[in-house]
């Protein structure tokens, strides 16, 4: 990790307050930070304090209510096909081949059908579905399912992916799995990526940058730069550098947890 | 809706000879009694007919002009106000489920309108578009869009979260995103609707026409009645009662493959 490259995604004074009938919530109070070109950053912070609403913000799907969010240097005013997203969900459409679900997003961005298949057979290689490209979702498991949805976003060759807690609803040896995995496929490839988590090893081992987020009203905390060279091997866990850093952000997320208590506590 | 959808999950076991064979040999055991009871002069035949007359009867009626005209005339007034009550269906739904505001008011009018036997609207029809087959059709059409409304509203308002941000996230246009993701997702939901719609235009079509048609099947088995033909009576139910298992086949396996294709 060596100097500033060219910024990809950029937020400055970012804040977004929701409103409810029943009032306002603040969810995030001036973010500033940026994503370096074809870096891997992670998002990590205690539940709800608008982990998704910052990602939400930088996919254009929700718009700051003050300062700002900029891609390659121009103001998010929506959404955008250069931007993908993977969430939670795989959000497959079940009546599809796999094929065609990796090529939804292509063909929403009016790709010919020839080169969309191709791409799609391409991306099934990537991401280690050989073989499965006719199958239909239901046919998969959880993990399979979000590679899939990995495969779409990448599709479209995104200026940045961003991704919700993808391996969040998977079961904790899938989950490890799909995290080497993603590191493998990254490596490969090195896009720009923002990644949400709640999974401190996951963070780092991803990660080229960790941003720990403050309980809501949320800011960012701190960032950790991820100084582990790559690549990165399945023996990382036992790194001490890796455990230094995990305990690091383990520190920062404690005292976070503590002010929350004793937040509540008056 | 609950009901469809438990039935949904829980597919009943394969069945082996045994099911099968039983209901074979009680659909020829009735006529059995049915043949033995007319012939021993315990059923009256002018209430009752015969299974053999019928039989004979049937074969006389099938392919003669009448009964194709019949044929003709039911299916075409099923099929213009199943279609046009589907379609009506398909996008009130949609309208209902994309004006939350407007839903609450809706829904309870499209509940209401369920059980109201819309039937007897068609005096009112009459005097408006007078006798023929127009009143018969928007009857029919109206039956089919209640449920077929409802059903659309609610397989919308099921739409998991991930498709909406999906379909926001890849900019898809307004029609796109129903064509391409909300409205197959929805299918599940929709087609109970459309079956329950189907079924309602059926019993309506053949409703109608015993009232208000000169053609049809339901006209011929009133008319073959009112002048004593009780043979011939029978042998258009049954033809209305084939049609009616025929299509519910079809059904059947149109909402089978659907189904395949379109759950997780
Ligand atoms: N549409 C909304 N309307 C009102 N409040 C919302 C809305 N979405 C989120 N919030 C609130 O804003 C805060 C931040 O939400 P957000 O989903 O961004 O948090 P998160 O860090 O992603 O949480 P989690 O760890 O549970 O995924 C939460 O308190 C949440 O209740
Ligand atoms: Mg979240």
């Amino acid at each position: 990790m060596t100097t500033s490259t060219e910024a990809v995604l950029e937020f400055e004074d970012t804040a977004l307050t929701y409103r409810t009938a029943s009032g306002t919530i603040e969810a995030l109070v001036g973010v500033t930070a940026a994503v370096p070109k074809g870096r891997f950053v992670s998002v990590i912070g205690p539940s709800g304090c608008g982990k998704s609403t910052l990602l939400d913000i930088a996919g254009g799907l929700l718009a700051p209510t003050s300062g700002s969010a900029r891609l390659n240097g121009e103001e998010i005013r929506g959404p955008r096909r250069t931007t993908a997203m993977v969430f939670q969900e795989a959000a497959l459409l079940p009546w599809r081949t796999v094929r065609d679900n990796i090529a939804f997003g292509l063909e929403a961005a009016g790709v010919p059908k020839k080169r969309r298949r191709d791409r799609a057979d391409s991306l099934i290689n990537l991401v280690g579905l050989d073989g499965f490209g006719d199958k239909h979702p239901g046919d998969l498991s959880g993990g399979m399912r979000q590679r899939v949805a990995i495969a779409r976003a990448l599709a479209v060759d995104p200026e940045i992916l961003l991704m919700d807690e993808p391996f969040g609803a998977l079961d904790q040896q899938t989950r490890m799995m799909m995290g080497t995995e993603l590191t493998k496929i990254w490596e490969r490839i090195r896009c720009s990526v923002l990644f949400v988590t709640h999974d401190i090893p996951e963070a780092i081992a991803l990660s080229d940058e960790v941003w720990v987020m403050s309980q809501r009203p949320a800011r960012i905390k701190e960032r950790v730069v991820i100084d582990i060279p790559r690549p990165r091997g399945a023996d990382l866990p036992l790194d001490p550098r890796f455990q230094e850093l995990n305990g690091v952000i383990w520190k920062l997320l404690r005292d976070e947890a503590n002010r929350q208590l004793v937040g509540s506590a008056d | 809706m609950s009901a469809t959808l438990r039935a949904r999950r829980s597919r009943p076991p394969r069945a082996g000879w045994q099911v099968p064979a039983t209901q074979a040999a009680l659909v020829v055991g009735f006529f059995a009694l049915w043949e033995a009871g007319a012939a021993s002069g315990l059923l009256d035949p002018l209430t009752w007919s015969r299974p053999s007359v019928i039989v004979t009867e049937l074969a006389d009626l099938i392919g003669t002009p009448e009964t194709v005209n019949d044929l003709a005339a039911t299916l075409t007034t099923l099929a213009a106000g199943f279609l046009i009550g589907a379609s009506v269906g398909v996008g009130i739904g949609i309208a209902v489920a994309r004006l939350r505001r407007v839903q609450a008011v809706v829904s309870t009018y499209l509940v209401a309108l369920q059980s109201v036997p819309l039937l007897v609207f068609y005096p009112v029809l009459l005097t408006i578009f007078g006798l023929n087959r127009g009143p018969t059709v928007i009857v029919v059409a109206a039956v089919t869009m209640v449920p077929v409304a409802l059903n659309t509203t609610a397989g919308l308002g099921a739409i998991p979260r991930g498709l909406q941000r999906l379909a926001t996230s890849l900019m898809l246009s307004r029609s796109a995103a129903y064509r391409k993701v909300f409205l197959p997702a929805a299918i599940p939901l929709i087609f109970p609707g459309l079956r329950v719609g189907f079924l309602a235009a059926l019993v309506t079509t053949i409703g109608m026409e015993f009232i208000v048609a000169s053609a049809g099947l339901g006209y011929r088995v009133g008319q073959s009645y009112h002048t004593f033909a009780v043979d011939r009576m029978y042998a258009n139910i049954v033809v209305v009662c084939v049609l009616a298992i025929l299509v519910n086949l079809v059904l059947t396996r149109i909402e089978r493959s659907l189904r395949r294709d379109v759950t997780t």
